[in-house]
């Protein structure tokens, strides 16, 4: 529950706060509007928050792929220039005024859609995707000799877009054999077992499997033994249907606690949840391909994790 | 970030608005960043009060789309304190350019009063109460803004001066402002606003608040704010319109302006912005250059001293 104490702030900006509401953006009212995590699917049209550390922003979906997106970016705020499309506060659930910046959109990894916000009409889509992108514009004197904050403003998504973009592709990086080296056991000292156990936080017996390829390990514990074995076992790719069913949006909540268990980042939490998986279904059904959400769905059961969680 | 960010993410899902928690976070950001912005502080330096006005400011102007978008596109308190840092940053940049405005406004109605050949279109006719050059009345100028401030800019032997920080200087002397004002009157052929003779003016006389002054390394920033004159520590001599050029630089362009041959990342380095903010950084920086320095003999060598001046006192 909230404090209602506000020690200190006057009641005027108290007041301002209250008027300036949204609470049909709160988490609870966007889960009642859209359902919960595990029902998400991107669809044109749609607003998303993407997200990547720190930097989050809005983007309109044009065009979703299996693993990818093309999207524009959206500022809260009405601009008005040569290369943008304000929509006012009735156009959106945002209920506030936005504007699409149509010459700016590019494609985006579906690892990065966070949660979606709201939808514009197709039209508005329709209208963005006609827009002629950067290249394909003339150069433009109204935009090039434009409000300096509109400028800024333009630049400022760009970067953040880009920052964001960054990770277009999968962030889960399968092990390549040139990241493997051949153990040499005759020549190394027993006492580099109990080391790689120690520093694994594993059995004797674990470590050892996982030494002798029986185990999967995560890219972080291979790591450990080629530092102190001077190689590691080779590990198998990851099936290009399990990354990139862990790129959904679906699954990027599951992820977050798996990170924030580990203290790890997203992009670790995501790869070590990856081989996991893997591991389990290795387990469970030999060589034969499965269905990677059930296996996922399987896996945060038994680790008591529910992937519709907040957060 | 301190106590005023533990809970004011999670305050904001479960209200929908920022409560106290939000109020003082957005009070403890503005206190930083108003700081970056020496043209705004009061004479009697910062206080609490005067960080509370301007952030009673901001969330009176700004603060239904900032709770919106924190709620739409924040997915924790990292994200929401980034987003609100920017969004005050933005606004006190608007702000700060704002300033002397009103102050360059009454100085060219003055001007426009106190001279006979300027005056303003009679009752009756389109454009009424616009300003020309005196005569029979014209219409009001429909063309390119930007020729204008062209015809500014060829006035010669303006001796400019900084009038953003401080101590705010005059434009320039009064007779170089008429001969500015006669230039743009005869290139215009037509009546103008005092509006738009003001914002001619803004652009001849480039203000010295620029988006990535906030993000220069504070040590940097406090040594290029501080007035060149009053440096003890200057020994050489520099030419006159050199140093002028100097002092209306901001001090991100000044940082800036050494490395501006060098490719992007460097800048993006120097101004600890993105790409694309350093590219329009660094754009305007040389358009601003050009725009200062004369195209005659010397514009090598007073490009190099002003280059030099920015890295002797960055």
């Amino acid at each position: 529950m909230v404090s209602d104490k506000r020690d200190g702030l006057p009641q005027e900006f108290v007041a301002l706060a209250q008027q300036a509401a949204a609470p049909q953006l709160t988490e609870s009212a966007l889960r009642l509007r859209f359902g919960p995590r595990s029902g998400w699917a991107p669809a044109p049209g749609q607003i998303w928050r993407v997200t990547r550390n720190d930097v989050g922003l809005l983007v309109l979906l044009l065009e979703v792929g299996v693993d990818s997106v093309n999207a524009a970016p959206i500022s809260v705020e009405s601009v008005h220039a040569a290369d943008t499309l304000p929509i006012d506060g009735g156009g959106t659930a945002l209920g506030v005024p936005v504007t699409v910046w149509p010459g700016l959109r590019r494609g985006l990894s579906v690892g990065v859609l966070d949660r979606p916000v709201a939808e514009v009409t197709t039209a508005v889509v329709g209208r963005v995707i006609g827009w002629p992108t950067r290249s394909e514009e003339p150069v433009s004197d109204v935009v090039r000799r434009s409000d300096p904050a509109v400028s800024e403003a333009r630049a400022m998504l760009e970067d953040d877009l880009a920052a964001v973009a960054d990770v277009l592709g999968s962030d889960v990086e399968p092990l390549g054999p040139e990241m493997t080296g051949e153990i040499d056991f005759e020549n190394l000292p027993p006492e580099a077992f109990d080391e790689v156990a120690e520093r694994l936080g594993v059995s004797m017996q674990v470590a050892l499997d996982m030494i002798d390829g029986k185990r999967v390990s995560t890219p972080g514990q291979e790591m450990i033994m080629r530092e102190v074995l001077g190689g590691s076992p080779a590990a198998a790719a990851l099936p290009p249907g399990l990354v990139t069913e862990l790129q959904q949006p679906r699954w990027r909540g599951l992820v977050r606690q798996c990170g924030r268990l580990d203290r790890i980042t997203e992009e670790a939490a995501r790869t070590a949840l990856a081989y996991d998986v893997i591991a389990m279904a290795a387990r469970q059904t030999g060589g034969q391909e499965p269905s990677w959400p059930d296996r996922i769905r399987r896996w945060s059961e038994s680790h008591q994790l529910d992937p519709d969680a907040v957060g | 970030m301190g106590e005023a960010a533990i809970d004011a993410y999670r305050e904001l899902q479960e209200l929908g608005h920022l409560d106290r928690h939000g109020l003082d976070l957005l009070l403890e950001l503005t206190g930083q960043e108003v700081q970056r912005f020496p043209v705004l502080r009061p004479s009697s330096g910062w206080s609490a009060e005067s960080v509370l006005d301007w952030t009673l400011s901001f969330f009176a102007e700004r603060g239904a789309a900032v709770t919106a978008a924190v709620l739409a596109q924040a997915g924790d308190l990292a994200s929401m304190s980034r987003y609100l840092r920017i969004s005050i940053r933005n606004f006190l940049v608007s702000e700060a350019r704002k300033t002397p405005s009103g102050s360059v406004r009454r100085k060219i109605e003055d001007l426009l009063a106190a001279t006979p050949k300027f005056g303003q279109v009679p009752a009756g006719h389109a454009g009424a109460g616009r300003w020309q050059l005196s005569g029979t009345p014209r219409a009001p100028f429909a063309g390119d803004p930007q020729s204008l401030v062209a015809a500014a800019y060829s006035v010669p032997g303006v001796a400019v001066v900084r009038w953003t920080g401080a101590r705010r200087a005059p434009l320039a002397s009064d007779e170089a402002l008429v001969r500015i004002l006669d230039a743009v009157f005869s290139a215009a052929s037509g009546s103008l606003e005092v509006a738009d003779l003001t914002w001619i003016f803004l652009q001849r006389f480039p203000a010295a608040v620029e988006p990535a002054d906030a993000t220069l390394d504070p040590a940097a920033f406090d040594w290029a704010v501080a007035p060149l004159e009053e440096r003890p520590d200057v020994l050489v001599e520099v030419g006159a319109q050199a140093q002028e050029v100097y002092e209306q630089l901001s001090p991100s362009q000044r940082a800036l302006l050494p490395h501006l041959e060098k490719p992007v990342v460097d800048h993006m380095q120097v101004l600890g912005i993105g790409r694309s903010q350093a590219y329009e950084a660094a754009r305007k920086l040389k358009v601003v250059i050009g725009d200062l320095v004369p195209e005659d003999d010397l514009r090598g060598a007073m490009v190099l001293e002003v280059v030099r001046l920015c890295v002797v006192y960055p």
